[in-house]
């Protein structure tokens, strides 16, 4: 079975048993993602964000396995190992492909705007959106334990903005920034930030 | 999902964990260290090492403190229960929550690792941290005492009333006697303007209800 083929299947039949294929399928939807954001900037830029977006929504899934793993199961979830697995793999399948779904959208509006603020709203409302696809998914795939499931993805957003925020910057670098900023920041700080980001910066450069 | 990949096991690793008072204390000492090493972690590694210790004793000094009345309120309510299985039903929730906060120490720690530094420009931040930690323990205990109501309700062979009755005692006791004890083991955070130590030298200089109402409500009174 292809990589194609296994998103496909689970798009289709929400099949997912080949969760290895599935994570990295959704990689490189992630990638693909990426690719769009960085066209904001374009250049280097478009590098940069092709990985730190994987990285960004990687991460995040990887802090909050424990969790997701702790609260179904004492919810009275039944799930082996591999079952566990497999629902996560078609969690974050199923993300990527909204994720990709939303690519030619997200390209369009990053190659054509000035507002930093306008397209980071942007990609909340799309992460917004695989979240709420992933969250039917996993109230399936969790069966009793739905709502903590649904508590856990709250979890999940609140880590997502937080790694945005320390692996920034992603979509917008000036020259001779480094490619990690070091000052530490809330996401409420870094959010703040982006929304008094000049729009005619972008015009300048 | 159409291939769920559902096959039914006898229990989840966590479920199974709790099913012996034993084990419940070491679930407590081990997950309690874990979420406590995260919650002072944003201060510096040695708030987290104090904390690490300090979280598993606010957990277990409640317990022990609030065993005898729980027996013996139990024993009044209705529920004539051996000493040893009142104490190994006080270890339920709390076990409970340890394995929940300690689920979300990763989390924990990436926050402590990319949020800016305590110091005094950081006060709304650790004010806020402050809520999350109040939120979190108190969203893990209430988790918690929902399996203590279903272990009650197995004891009281359906009783639900009983069981109510029984729950609804021991919580308010663990509620009041936690309160008081974390107010002793403070901080747990750490203060943006006070150094680092494992007990404040007042731990033991009036306790928190004293504070609430000779302080907090006296405070909130005047601003209105």
């Amino acid at each position: 079975m292809t990589l194609f083929a296994a998103l496909d299947d689970l798009l289709r039949n929400r099949n997912t048993n080949r969760p290895f294929l599935l994570f990295f399928g959704a990689i490189l939807c992630y990638v693909a993602y990426g690719m769009a954001a960085g066209f904001f900037q374009g250049g280097a830029q478009i590098g940069v964000a092709l990985i730190k977006v994987p990285l960004i929504l990687l991460g995040s899934l990887a802090l909050c396995i424990p969790s997701l793993y702790v609260f179904t199961a004492l919810s009275g979830t039944q799930l082996d190992a591999r079952g566990f697995a497999k629902a996560l793999a078609g969690f974050a399948g199923i993300a990527g492909l909204i994720l990709i779904a939303l690519m030619p959208v997200i390209w369009l509006f990053s190659v054509s705007t000035l507002s930093l603020g306008f397209v980071v709203w942007l990609h909340i409302f799309a992460w917004l959106t695989a979240l709420a696809f992933g969250r039917q998914f996993l109230m399936s795939a969790f069966g009793a334990a739905s709502r903590a499931a649904g508590l856990w993805l709250v979890l999940m957003l609140l880590v997502s903005l937080q790694m945005t925020t320390y692996l920034r910057p992603v979509l917008w670098r000036d020259a001779g920034q480094p490619l990690f900023a070091r000052e530490k920041l809330s996401f409420f700080s870094h959010l703040d930030e982006v929304m008094k980001w000049e729009p005619t910066k972008r015009a300048m450069h | 999902m159409a291939d769920s990949g559902q096959q039914t096991v006898p229990m989840a690793l966590p479920v199974r964990c709790l099913l012996s008072a034993v084990s419940r204390f070491q679930v407590i000492l081990v997950c309690g260290s874990i979420y406590g090493a995260s919650l002072g972690a944003w201060h510096d590694a040695r708030l987290a090492f104090y904390t690490a210790i300090k979280v598993p004793l606010l957990l277990l000094a409640t317990a022990a403190l609030t065993a005898l009345f729980n027996w013996i309120i139990a024993a009044l309510i209705g529920l004539p229960l051996k000493f040893g299985e009142t104490v190994e039903m006080s270890l339920l929730p709390l076990a409970v929550a340890s394995v929940i906060l300690a689920s979300c120490a990763p989390v924990i720690f990436f926050f402590d690792l990319s949020l800016p530094p305590p110091m005094p420009s950081a006060r709304t931040l650790h004010n806020l941290l402050y809520l999350t930690h109040t939120a979190l323990v108190a969203g893990a205990g209430v988790t918690g005492t929902t399996f203590l109501q279903r272990r009650l309700l197995e004891v009281c062979n359906g009783d639900a009333r009983l069981a109510r009755r029984v729950h609804a005692a021991w919580i308010a006791a663990f509620a009041f006697v936690s309160g008081e004890v974390a107010w002793i083991l403070r901080p747990f955070i750490g203060s943006v303007y006070l150094p680092v130590v494992f007990l404040r030298p007042d731990a033991l200089h009036g306790n928190v209800y004293e504070f609430i109402f000779t302080d907090i409500l006296p405070h909130l009174w005047r601003l209105l």
